[in-house]
């Protein structure tokens, strides 16, 4: 399968820092694939998803990037732990956020913000502010920008970590489906080992100090999945045990 | 509603107060004229013409003075708290400056300009100027970096779009409570600017006090109460409008 993004022996060192932040960083994303990252806090989970996302250069390493930006596409597109929607811009207006840089006509960006909403199931809220959306509502909204942009390579970091437990089940299954909807490769990281599991069709485990992945596997139970039975919490002890080990060593859960 | 009726019972006790202090002979009607004494006063003052060349005089050095004032001190504002080693740079200069009163500046305005239009709009500019450099710093500087990461990770990265998409958006509330504070600051400066010899309100308040014409002195300074009244509303109606978004 044709990867989309390649890391390898990818380092960063936060300048002043004695040591890297993680070290050693070799993973790939494949085309219409869900990755995952599990990690302890501090382990540079989000850190990394900058560096996939182009918006910090690895001290050491590379990423190779199979789809080129161009002034028409991006490779890649962001969706943050807080939505982080401009509140000066109506919902609409924020989905088009991405858009505005692109060189596209004006049917084809409404095309794109109104497919966008119709994922997200928010069609009827272009005109609102985001002040007026739920936690969810807003998170869904950041997912819609982040579509609008119609990118190869969806970069998550902990979207669903804010929300209360129904909402964030709920937004599990709403990505699903418009993973499936879309055919999008995903990288998703999370510190939430229930949600990798269920999430995930591949699983890489960051930990300890500096960082780096200390397993990984691939998540091959049948969708729709099931939450916690016995294979999942198999996969959960794994993680688990395997993150504690790191911690033991001079990791930090 | 209640609220306007206490508002509006308050002026008419403050004006029945401000009458009878007069008509009583506490104080003599040279010094303080009374309150119905202004009507005629401001009638007569419209049928001279000078009520309406003064306005006409006083906004058009203040509008010249509010329009550099505001436009300079945003412009060095956001320029400054942009850029980390500018507002180190000039940090020292503006703890120097800051404190000197717009006043201060008079000799340096009739030195350079004359006594003029310029030198007039030259000192109401300097206080504005402070006020919109000071908000717009702050407004900036407080702008949320996690909103200016979220345009650069949509590929707004050149600082130009960083501007348009977010830090201009975001920091507009500030800056236009700036410009707005300003608005009041001019109309404070504007007098005192008048005071040595340009044709304005104050020169007119000034010609009016010599000659003990107090109910002429009183006419202009509600002239000046109710300019500021307007051209406050007229900032706040479009101040609501560009920041219809909040709350």
């Amino acid at each position: 399968m044709a990867a989309i993004v390649t890391l390898k022996g990818v380092t960063v060192t936060f300048p002043g820092a004695e040591s890297p932040i993680f070290s050693g960083i070799d993973f790939s994303v494949n085309k219409g694939e869900f990755v995952i990252i599990v990690g302890t806090s501090g382990a540079g989970k989000s850190t990394l998803l900058r560096v996939v996302a182009g918006l910090l250069e690895p001290t050491a390493g590379t990423v190779h990037r199979a789809i080129e930006e161009s002034d028409r596409r991006r490779s890649s597109a962001m969706v943050f732990q807080e939505a982080h929607l401009m509140p000066w811009r109506t919902v609409r207006d924020n989905v088009a956020l991405g858009l505005e840089g692109l060189n596209l006509s004006e049917e084809e960006c409404e095309r794109r913000i109104a497919d966008a909403l119709a994922l997200v199931r928010l069609s009827e809220y272009g005109t609102r502010w985001p002040h007026e959306l739920s936690g969810g509502q807003r998170q869904r909204i950041g997912l819609a920008r982040a579509l609008a942009v119609e990118p190869e390579l969806l970069l998550m970091d902990e979207p669903f970590s804010a929300l209360d437990a129904i909402t964030r089940q709920a937004l599990q299954d709403e990505l699903l489906s418009i993973w499936a909807a879309t055919g999008k490769s995903i990288l998703f990281v999370t510190h939430d080992i229930d949600e990798a599991i269920y999430l995930g069709d591949r699983v890489y485990l960051l930990g300890g100090s500096p960082a780096r992945i200390v397993d990984s596997f691939a998540n091959t139970a049948a969708r729709p999945r099931q939450r916690g039975t016995a294979d999942a919490t198999a996969l959960a002890t794994r993680i688990k045990d395997n993150l504690s080990g790191v911690h033991d060593h001079g990791g930090g859960i | 509603m209640r609220r306007h009726l206490y508002g509006l019972a308050g002026l008419i006790v403050f004006l029945l107060a401000w009458e009878l202090l007069v008509a009583s002979g506490l104080v003599v009607s040279s010094l303080l004229s009374p309150p119905s004494s202004i009507p005629a006063t401001l009638a007569s003052e419209i049928s001279l013409g000078f009520w309406q060349k003064m306005i006409l005089a006083s906004l058009t050095h203040y509008s010249v003075g509010l329009l550099l004032g505001s436009t300079l001190g945003v412009v060095a504002g956001v320029s400054v708290a942009l850029f980390p080693r500018f507002d180190a740079a000039q940090a020292w200069v503006a703890r120097v400056l800051r404190p000197i009163p717009p006043l201060a500046w008079i000799p340096f305005a009739i030195i350079w300009f004359g006594i003029s239009e310029t030198a007039a709009a030259f000192i109401i500019s300097i206080g504005i100027f402070w006020i919109n450099y000071f908000t717009a710093h702050a407004a900036v500087r407080a702008v949320n970096p996690d909103l200016i990461e979220v345009a650069v990770s949509f590929g707004h990265k050149s600082l130009f779009r960083r501007l348009q998409k977010v830090i201009l958006p975001a920091s507009a509330p500030g800056i236009l409570s700036g410009i707005r504070a300003g608005l009041g600051q001019g109309w404070m400066t504007v007098v005192a600017a008048e005071l040595f010899g340009i044709t304005g309100i104050g020169q007119r308040m000034m010609e009016a006090a010599g000659l003990l014409a107090t109910q002429v002195v009183i006419v202009y300074m509600l002239t000046i109460a109710l300019l500021y009244g307007l051209s406050d509303i007229a900032f706040v109606t479009i101040q609501n409008r560009v920041l219809r978004w909040q709350r």
